[in-house]
This record gives C-alpha cells, structure tokens and sequence, in this order.
C-alpha cells in the first residue's frame, strides 16, 4: 500500500494537469496557431457522382451529365471561379502557371468556408456535328447546362489513338483581394471525349 | 415639289432613322452593351460583398449564412450571363439586377453582423473566465475528493493488523 505522502503527490499531479487543460483554448487563441499548408482541390466525377465511368465515346444529340467539385482548405473562406473551356487537340492546353486562352463557356462561382466542398452539375451536348469520311469532324454547337455557345471547332483524324478527340477543361480561380478579381490558381482538370458518328 | 417639301422629307427620313437605330431598341428590348455593363457592375457588387463577409469572419464570426447568400448571387450571375450568351438581354439584365440585390443584401448583413460580434480580446478573455470557472470547479472538487480520501486510508490503515516479516 501506498504511503499517504505518495497518494498526495498523486493528487498534486491530476491538479496540476486539469488546472492546465482548463486553460488550453484560450493558450491557442493567445498563439494564434497557423493553419496547416492551405490548398484548394478541383476534381471531377462521372454520372454517378464517383470517379468513374466518365463520358469518353460522345456523340451529336446525346446529353452527358458529370459533376464538379472544389474543396476548400485555404484556412477561410474562399471565393471561387469554376470555368469551363472546350478544346481540339491543338488548341492550348491551361498549365501550373497559365490558364488556357481559350475562351470561357460557362463559369460557376462558388463560396466556400474553410473546409467545405461544392459539387455542381454540368451537363453537356453537341449538336451540328459534320464528319468528313475518316478525314476530320467538325463541331458546329455545344450546349452546357442548357446554354448553347456556337464553337465550331475542327478536328483531324487521330491515328495513334483512332479517334477525333476533343476536351473539355475545367480551370479553378481564385478571388485576390490585393488586385480585386479572380486570378487563375494553376489547377485544372481536363475530359478527353471521342467524337462518333451516331449513325 | 418645292424646296420646303423636300426638306420636309430629308427631316422624316432622319427622324425616322433615328428612331430605328436609337430610340426602338431602347423601348422595345435591352442591347447586349446594356447586358454586359449590367454583369459587370453586378460581379464588382458581388466581389465587394465578399471582401465584406471575409472582414466579418476575420472578426470572428460564423460567416455560413452570408456565404449561402453569396452562392445564391453568384448563380443569377452566372444565369445572367448564360442569358446574354442566348442573346436574351433583358433576362440578362434582369438576373444582374437579382444578383445585385442579393450581393448587397448579403454585404449590409456582414456589416451588421461585424460590428455587433465580440472583438478579438473580448473572445481571449471569455475563454479565460471559462478556464478559469473550470479550474475552480475542477481544484473544488479534487480537494473534496482527497479530503474523502484521506479519511478512507486512516479508517484502512487503523483496521489493517500489523505484520512480522520473516
């Protein structure tokens, strides 16, 4: 059995452990501790909201629904800009650093607190769509969530991957508060779609 | 026809003219100028409302539902722009105007929920309070429980019989 100067040196200790953790929250706050690496995410998902069975085999006439998502881990919150660009295969690609110049077809604009996530729909189709034999198609009109953009873009046979391959890129900005507008973050996502022939 | 008639028409035809190119436009539709200075006069209000809600969360308070607001103006912007892009401008006009509502709605609220949130020392010094009532409670309670204790091992230690060790 313990002596009562040991259990007394015991009782001294659980004091002195709960009389700190009592002021733990307000020793945070004083130290103002920084959040960890802040960082955004942008991804996409197929149909079924999971990361597969995305649209790859496309078509005029057919509607192609996919979701986007952006994660918010900036440590406040952040204002968003989600654009959507359509490209041929020799049309500029966005990088780390530069976003593509292609024109924006549709933007969404997103809030998020610090640790939030946002999916949207976006649902797209072609329409006017020409093939020339094996040769080249053409794509005369796409819609995105209902909204038609004339696009008109011109696609050679690929023979490597036996295709006409287009894609869609999904750009993510940021809003900077310093220059007052929405500056590229240097992420992006992209969707390499087939053009076939629905005949 | 004199002279008088023949300005009398060279006056009508510019008139009408006029009317045609300026005055029909504006009467009976919107122009897709008049639709794109509505959107960007309705993204700067959008913008300036989110800086507004960034202070307000910097000052310590729950910014959730001034971000929802936001979402909601964010999407009659984008709406408003799918509409100028259709070359329907008044709808264009219109979703602007919604979005510019929304955005400062959601920038009057921010600054009314900044200045009646409590201050960075005030939020220190309720934390203090706290830990310190929960100190108190805490060492009250410890010394209830030794003092209970100290009473269990004398009545222990008087019941114990003494022992030899061989």
């Amino acid at each position: 059995m313990w002596s009562l100067n040991k259990c007394k040196l015991v009782f001294y200790a659980v004091g002195l452990i709960g009389i700190i953790a009592c002021f733990v929250p307000s020793a945070i706050k004083l130290a103002d501790l920084p959040p960890g690496e802040p960082f955004s995410e942008l991804y996409v998902l197929g149909p079924g909201h999971q990361a597969e069975d995305y649209p790859f085999n496309v078509s005029a006439g057919d509607s192609y629904p996919i979701y986007l998502g952006v994660g918010n881990r900036m440590g406040s919150s952040m204002y968003y800009g989600v654009d959507v660009k359509f490209r041929n295969a020799s049309e500029p690609l966005p990088n780390g650093t530069a976003p593509s110049s292609l024109p924006v077809l549709y933007e969404y604009r997103v809030f998020l607190g610090d640790g939030q996530n946002w999916t949207g729909n976006l649902t797209f189709s072609f329409s006017n769509v020409v093939f020339d034999g094996n040769i080249s198609c053409s794509v005369g009109k796409l819609q995105v969530n209902g909204v038609e953009f004339e696009i008109d873009k011109t696609v050679a046979w690929n023979n490597v991957s036996d295709g006409f391959y287009y894609q869609i890129v999904v750009e993510l900005w940021q809003y900077d508060q310093a220059s007052d507008r929405l500056l590229y973050d240097g992420i992006f996502v992209s969707l390499w779609l087939n053009m076939t022939s629905n005949a | 026809m004199n002279l008088r008639g023949w300005v009398r028409i060279a006056v009508a035809v510019v008139l009408a003219v006029c009317l045609l190119t300026i005055g029909l436009p504006r009467v009976f539709g919107v122009s897709s100028q008049d639709a794109a200075t509505a959107i960007g006069g309705a993204s700067n209000v959008l913008q300036a409302a989110f800086v507004s809600v960034a202070d307000t969360e910097k000052a310590g308070v729950n910014v959730s539902s001034l971000l929802n607001g936001l979402d909601e103006a964010g999407l009659a912007l984008t709406m408003a722009e799918a509409a100028s892009n259709n070359g329907n401008y008044s709808e264009a006009v219109s979703q602007a105007a919604a979005c510019e509502t929304l955005a400062e709605g959601v920038e009057k609220e921010a600054g009314a929920m900044k200045s009646g949130a409590a201050g960075w020392f005030s939020g220190i010094l309720s934390l203090l309070v706290i830990g310190a009532s929960s100190a108190i409670v805490f060492i009250v309670v410890l010394a209830l429980t030794w003092l209970w204790f100290k009473r269990y091992y004398g009545r222990r230690l008087s019941r114990s019989r003494p022992e030899v060790a061989s």
